[in-house]
């Protein structure tokens, strides 16, 4: 079918400006009335964030910023592209940018440069048409009803054959959020029975893993990474199966062979400093942990968790100054939700109390004691017991108490952190139980 | 200093400078695009024209470094072929939109043609790349006519570029047989080269344990040189 392009809004994002300039002109000449540009990702974010656009045709590189598979994935993290948006990529080669793109980010079409009027409308027209007909798919997930998802895509590929290939990665992804690994797995062996689809190898994959079949997991894991170097998705995954079958070191390497190809992502930064922490590989740790902040200083995908871990690294490391520092930045990116305030701030009394300082000490844990039962569920056993630690330190034995309580209630089939708090209870005379 | 053995990383620095090219390439093809449209709109037939075959000679050399490119990344797996299914009548219109304005300007008219509903499993990129070379040879040789249609042989794709050129000479369809037998010579040859990405592109395309082949004929449908690309 044909669009109206004159009611739907088009962002162009290119750091050169002379494509821009000529990207804009083209788009004009197609009918679209409102037209934006944006010379890097940050920006072109922004604009996403104030109002809504219909389509965004986006450059591949964008200078030493993000790229523009970040945008494409921060846009859709933040919910900022609806589902009826089109997201076309621009790239001089095409082969990377697809390799490199997260199967559930790839974006709607790719167009290789010099972008040809003819060809754009083209694709344009394909891209929306095919987000038409997926948009009820996509808005039944959107809406937590995925059995009506599934059931539309069986509907679907009766009457749109040619999304085949969309409709049965939808169907797949949805049959393993449903835990029906059994008819995800026979759907994905009569696929591959017939062709090597990438794709369905990595579902494959992560059904054994979720049936926690690590070794088979690892398989197709590594037949992917082995075909493609470039499959970051994979190499995560393939790390996960090593962490599973108790090989941190080995993770360890997988990760850090994806950051070479693509050292960006501060989600994959951060799994690596956590890794390098288990393997006591410090020198490691730090460098991830850097670089997590440096590239979340920009990005949505930024936690307090990289700050709490390089203040504490820095602090048994002896270098207090550095830790304060980075606490102080941590804290004033997280304030926001009362998880990240309490894990930056924990830390943060942590470095007080090693460097002797007990007053400031006692106000950080009442500071950040304000926060905590809202957080109590989610904090993980072990910072649980610091604080539990902390709090006796500075002399709060029933917040202690209460704190090794939860310990001992939300992590009760943690056996050595119930442990620990009994031991830590009785050196400090508390109650138990 | 001891006399170390100096090492080239000779692949690696080919890539890099191939794919520095290509950029340039890009560039100097979307500058003639552009210098093409404003030419039109001032009506300057002539000079149009000539930018045409500018622009031509840049894809071209452009479409040469992207097989280049895409072969060593295949080789250094740094790709892989990514099957998805494709809807024939959409792919062809595209492609058939993507060369028709500079094929017109030589007075080279393209058609595509293909059964209703044809679809069918293969990378789209790799495809693409494999045909785009085939119809800008045609923009060499065709006198007027060029097609590409698709149609299932026998449960096989066949993909197929006509033109009513000259067709093939001899020394092409035993370059296709040489390469057929996995023996690449160096002898300089452009179509040498497109063949062998074609072929190579068809045989890493695999269905249930068969691969992917090339055919190249005279004749077909205009008379002129013919090439197929099936693909199981």
């Amino acid at each position: 079918m044909s669009y109206d392009f004159n009611s739907m809004a088009f962002l162009v994002v290119d750091d050169f400006a002379l494509i821009r300039d000529f990207h804009r002109g083209l788009v004009r000449s197609l009918g679209f009335q409102t037209v934006t540009v944006a010379d890097n990702g940050l920006d072109a974010l922004k604009h996403l964030a104030n109002r809504h656009f219909d389509v965004v045709l986006c450059d591949y590189y964008l200078g030493d910023g993000k790229d523009g598979q970040q945008v494409l994935e921060e846009a859709k993290y933040r919910g900022l592209l609806p589902q009826s948006s089109v997201f076309i990529m621009v790239t001089m080669e095409q082969l990377l940018a697809q390799a490199m793109a997260v199967i559930e980010h790839r974006p709607d079409g790719y167009l290789v440069k010099p972008v040809v009027q003819e060809v754009l409308v083209h694709r344009l027209t394909q891209a929306l048409d095919r987000r038409r007909h997926l948009e009820r798919v996509n808005q039944a997930i959107k809406n937590d009803r995925l059995e009506d998802a599934l059931s539309l895509c069986g509907r679907l590929m009766e009457s749109e054959p040619r999304f085949a290939t969309d409709l049965m990665e939808i169907k797949t992804s949805l049959l393993i959020e449903l835990k029906r690994f059994d008819e995800a797995d026979r759907l994905l062996d009569s696929l591959l029975a017939k062709r090597t689809f990438p794709w369905a190898l990595f579902f494959k994959g992560k059904v054994l893993f979720l049936r926690e079949d690590f070794k088979e997991a690892g398989r197709y894991f590594l037949q992917l990474v082995k075909a493609n170097t470039h499959y970051l998705e994979s190499f995560d995954w393939l790390a996960e199966v090593q962490v599973r079958l108790g090989e941190p070191k080995k993770a360890q390497g997988i990760l850090q062979r994806a950051l070479e190809v693509s050292p960006k992502s501060v989600v994959r930064q951060r799994r690596l400093a956590e890794l390098a922490l288990v393997n006591e590989d410090l020198v490691t740790a730090e460098a991830a942990l850097r670089a997590a902040i440096r590239e979340g200083r920009h990005s949505c995908f930024a936690s307090a968790a990289e700050y709490a871990m390089l203040s504490k690294l820095l602090l048994d490391d002896g270098r207090s100054a550095k830790a304060v520092k980075y606490l102080a930045e941590g804290q004033k990116v997280f304030s926001r939700t009362s998880a990240d305030r309490v894990a930056v701030m924990i830390t943060q009394a942590t470095v007080y109390d090693v460097r002797g300082e007990w007053t400031r000490t006692r106000d950080t844990v009442k500071f950040l004691w304000r926060d905590y039962p809202q957080v109590r569920r989610g904090l993980p056993a072990h910072v649980k017991l610091e604080l539990a630690r902390l709090c006796a330190v500075v002399k709060l034995p029933l917040e202690a108490a209460q704190v090794l309580e939860d310990v001992r209630y939300y992590h009760a089939e943690d056996a050595p952190a119930v442990q620990q708090a009994d031991v830590l209870a009785a050196t400090l005379a508390l109650p138990k139980g | 200093m001891a006399d170390e053995p100096v090492t080239i990383e000779v692949s690696k620095v080919i890539a890099g400078a191939v794919h520095d090219i290509k950029n340039s390439l890009g560039a100097l093809a979307s500058h003639l695009y552009w210098l093409s449209q404003e030419l039109k709109q001032l009506q300057n037939e002539s000079l149009t024209k000539r930018v045409y075959d500018l622009e031509y000679e840049s894809r071209r050399i452009n479409n040469d470094l992207v097989r280049l490119l895409t072969l060593y990344r295949l080789s250094d797996h740094a790709y892989s072929v990514d099957p998805r299914l494709q809807y024939l009548p959409e792919f062809l219109e595209e492609l058939g939109l993507e060369h028709q304005r500079l094929l017109a300007a030589r007075g080279i008219a393209i058609e595509t043609d293909c059964p209703d509903g044809l679809s069918w499993y293969f990378d789209r990129h790799l495809v693409s790349v494999a045909l785009a070379n085939a119809i800008n040879n045609a923009y060499r040789y065709a006198r007027a006519r060029v097609r590409v249609s698709a149609a299932e042989e026998e449960g096989i794709l066949a993909l197929r570029v006509e033109d009513d050129g000259p067709g093939f000479p001899a020394s092409s369809l035993e370059a296709l047989r040489e390469i057929a037998e996995h023996h690449y010579s160096e002898a300089h040859s452009s179509t040498r080269f497109g063949l062998y990405f074609a072929q190579t592109v068809a045989a890493l395309h695999r269905a249930d344990g068969r691969g992917g082949y090339i055919a190249i004929g005279n004749g077909g449908a205009f008379g002129g040189g013919v090439l197929t690309i099936y693909l199981p």
